[in-house]
């Protein structure tokens, strides 16, 4: 897309996107801002200990860019540190290239790591980044996602304390203090900023679709797991 | 024997400290510290302070004072660009000009309010010249960029030294080695400042994890995030003051609370070279980290005025946070305690034993009202201006009243006079 001003090209944004409470949550606020996000980027790690991206059921990222009505660019990684880095450069070039956008949104909320290393391949690539949850207060970003109107499952659990009674159930405003209390009580991030629980978002206010899900629960051993999506579609709201 | 002694009487409010306001009580000074707080006090000279605020001083923790002359040079460009037109203009600078200069912005600082400057710029030995002809205190010293053959390090040496020695002589100056950016100082230059910072007992400042640029920059010349990097060469210790901070990094700032490093915030000039970043303020504060405010130069900002500074400071922490815990209070301790633990100098609270840097406010300006003992702070920070500010006292002495207006006014036409041509060939 061309632009005729420059401060319009300059509020061409993608949105970093894994399906998640957070990136989802990000993409809203970037709407909410005022910014053009023109497309979805996605990476897909393939080895289940991917350091910086989700990976249970990140592949019904594709239905959720469908239910957003913003394209997708979808990339495969190995989920290696350094390979993973440069898949990420990868992708934002291409929407660069496709969609002229000047910055990126991300759902960063504590952790430097994943912030500064998207700002190092954003600062090669000349992008701006934009992370609006960064430092919040989590516990009230809990509860806001649930008053906003945000639908979402958990699919991963990862840390003792969360028990598999909260796995593919919608979280709501009673879930959401259930969760507060236990990570106080056992002292993990109330939002899963250090991957304590991953999620998946089926609807939020910008979805024109929502998305239905069905699967069953994996133990994966100890304290670990995991709600393996089995099918997944659209429905009209 | 008692020596010089002034009372401040019948002061409406006294902000002890950032969380204590007195009532209706008089301040004793003599020889330049606050001998007592309470009522009835007398002897020596009065000045009366009905319907005033008195507050301790504001300590403007970082600034360039002969900037002055280039306010409004450039407003539009980003950090770096801006650095360029900067750099540029400051290429004509002499040391003729940098006294005129620094004059003006001492002189802007002190009618609104500032007893301590800590600046860094050019020709320091004019800016103290400045200083000492205004009354206030000043602390600075050589700022090291570019090159750093023999011939400059003797330059810079010799600064330091006649800086030392007019320290010795005067207390109200102090020594400050700066370092430009860790951009533009390689390892070896880090680690000769920060050799001669401890030779000379002195301040140790330099501005640093400003923009995503320079943080990068370092990280891919040097392996390591700025702050991490000047871990390591040993440039962090409770005499070393880092400005801007804001990309730095969650394991940055455990080091800066392990070497009890002093944070140097500049909301106003961050969010005009729109140079991005967050700086974690609260998860400064409550690590205990020290974290004083500046207000960068009058090109960057353009405000010398803290008032201004410690309002902007506490929006921008709510808007960023989207919460209300920092509040004012808190950014008062910043702009008065927390810039005189910096110095090392007991000051930033009315008690006795503390030196006399005390500010009087008019408290029936209407930015100021309606006041109450509940409200005084929150007026202070959210409403009140430099322009509200009526005497400020520096060690127990007079620097400024504005019941004297003229004469200030006359300084600055004199300023003003000295630097037209420069200012139209800038």
């Amino acid at each position: 897309m061309h632009c005729s001003r420059s401060s319009l090209c300059l509020k061409n944004v993608c949105a970093l996107f894994s399906g998640g409470k957070d990136s989802t949550y990000a993409l809203h606020w970037a709407f909410l801002k005022g910014f053009f996000v023109r497309c979805l980027v996605t990476l897909k790690p393939e080895r289940e200990d991917s350091w910086m991206f989700h990976f249970p059921a990140v592949d019904v990222t594709k239905l959720q860019a469908r239910a957003i009505g913003l394209p997708l660019i979808f990339k495969k990684t190995l989920g290696e540190k350094d390979k993973e880095l440069e898949d990420l450069k990868q992708a934002l070039m291409e929407a660069k290239t496709r969609y002229g956008i000047y910055g990126l949104v991300t759902g960063a909320l504590l952790s430097d790591y994943q912030r500064m290393n998207i700002n190092m391949i954003a600062h090669q690539l000349g992008l701006k980044v934009f992370s609006p949850l960064w430092r919040k207060n989590q516990e009230e970003y809990m509860r806001s996602l649930v008053r906003h109107g945000f639908k979402f499952i958990i699919t991963s659990i990862s840390v003792y304390g969360l028990g598999r009674n909260f796995l593919g159930k919608e979280i709501d405003e009673q879930a959401v203090e259930e969760i507060l209390l236990r990570a106080r009580k056992y002292g993990f991030n109330p939002a899963f900023e250090g991957g304590e629980a991953e999620t998946l978002v089926l609807d939020a206010p910008l979805f024109k679709k929502k998305l239905r899900v069905k699967g069953s629960v994996v133990e994966l051993g100890g304290y670990m797991w995991r709600y393996r999506v089995e099918e997944a579609w659209l429905e009209d709201k | 024997m008692a020596g010089r002694q002034i009372v401040l009487k019948n002061c409406r409010y006294v902000v002890a400290d950032a969380y204590t306001i007195l009532e209706d009580v008089d301040i004793l000074v003599e020889d330049g510290k606050i001998v007592n707080v309470e009522r009835g006090l007398g002897g020596g000279d009065e000045i009366d302070c009905r319907e005033k605020i008195v507050i301790p001083g504001l300590v403007n923790a970082h600034t360039h004072s002969a900037m002055w002359v280039f306010r409004g040079l450039f407003d539009k460009g980003e950090l770096f660009d801006w650095l360029k037109a900067v750099w540029k203009a400051e290429e004509k600078l002499t040391p003729e000009i940098v006294y005129w200069a620094s004059k003006a912005a001492l002189l802007e600082m002190i009618m609104s309010g500032t007893t301590v400057v800590v600046d860094m710029c050019f020709y320091p030995l004019e800016t103290v010249i400045a200083a000492q002809q205004l009354g206030v205190r000043i602390y600075t010293g050589p700022v090291i960029a570019g090159t750093l053959d023999d011939e400059e390090r003797k330059r810079i040496v010799k600064v330091v030294e006649q800086i030392s020695r007019e320290k010795t002589n005067n207390h109200r100056i102090g020594l400050v080695v700066n370092v430009h950016t860790v951009y533009t100082s390689p390892r070896e230059k880090l680690e000769w400042a920060v050799g001669l910072a401890r030779k000379f007992n002195s301040l140790l400042v330099t501005q640093t994890s400003e923009t995503r640029d320079e943080v990068f920059y370092t990280k891919n010349k040097y392996g390591k995030f700025p702050v991490e990097y000047l871990y390591e060469v040993g440039f962090l210790s409770e005499k070393t003051g880092l400005v801007h901070l804001g990309w730095i990094t969650s394991w940055e700032i455990a080091r800066l609370r392990e070497m009890r490093t002093t944070a140097i915030h500049c909301s106003s000039s961050n969010m005009k070279l729109a140079t991005g970043g967050f700086i974690p303020l609260q998860e400064m504060v409550e690590s205990g980290i020290n974290v004083a405010l500046g207000t960068d130069g009058a090109a960057s900002n353009n405000s010398l005025d803290m008032f201004r500074e410690m309002r902007i400071t506490v929006l921008l922490n709510r808007h960023s946070y989207w919460n209300t815990e920092m509040d004012a209070s808190d950014v008062f301790k910043m702009a008065t305690l927390n810039g005189y633990r910096f110095i090392g100098l007991k000051g930033g609270i009315i008690t006795p034993g503390y030196v006399a840097d005390l500010v009087i406010i008019d408290g029936k300006s209407i930015r100021l009202n309606p006041l109450t003992k509940r409200n005084v702070v929150s007026n202070i920070v959210y409403s009140a201006t430099g322009a509200d500010v009526e005497k400020v006292l520096v060690e127990g002495k007079l620097v400024y009243d504005r019941e004297e207006r003229e004469r200030f006014d006359f300084i600055l036409d004199e300023i003003l006079e000295k630097l037209r041509d420069f200012i139209e060939t800038v």
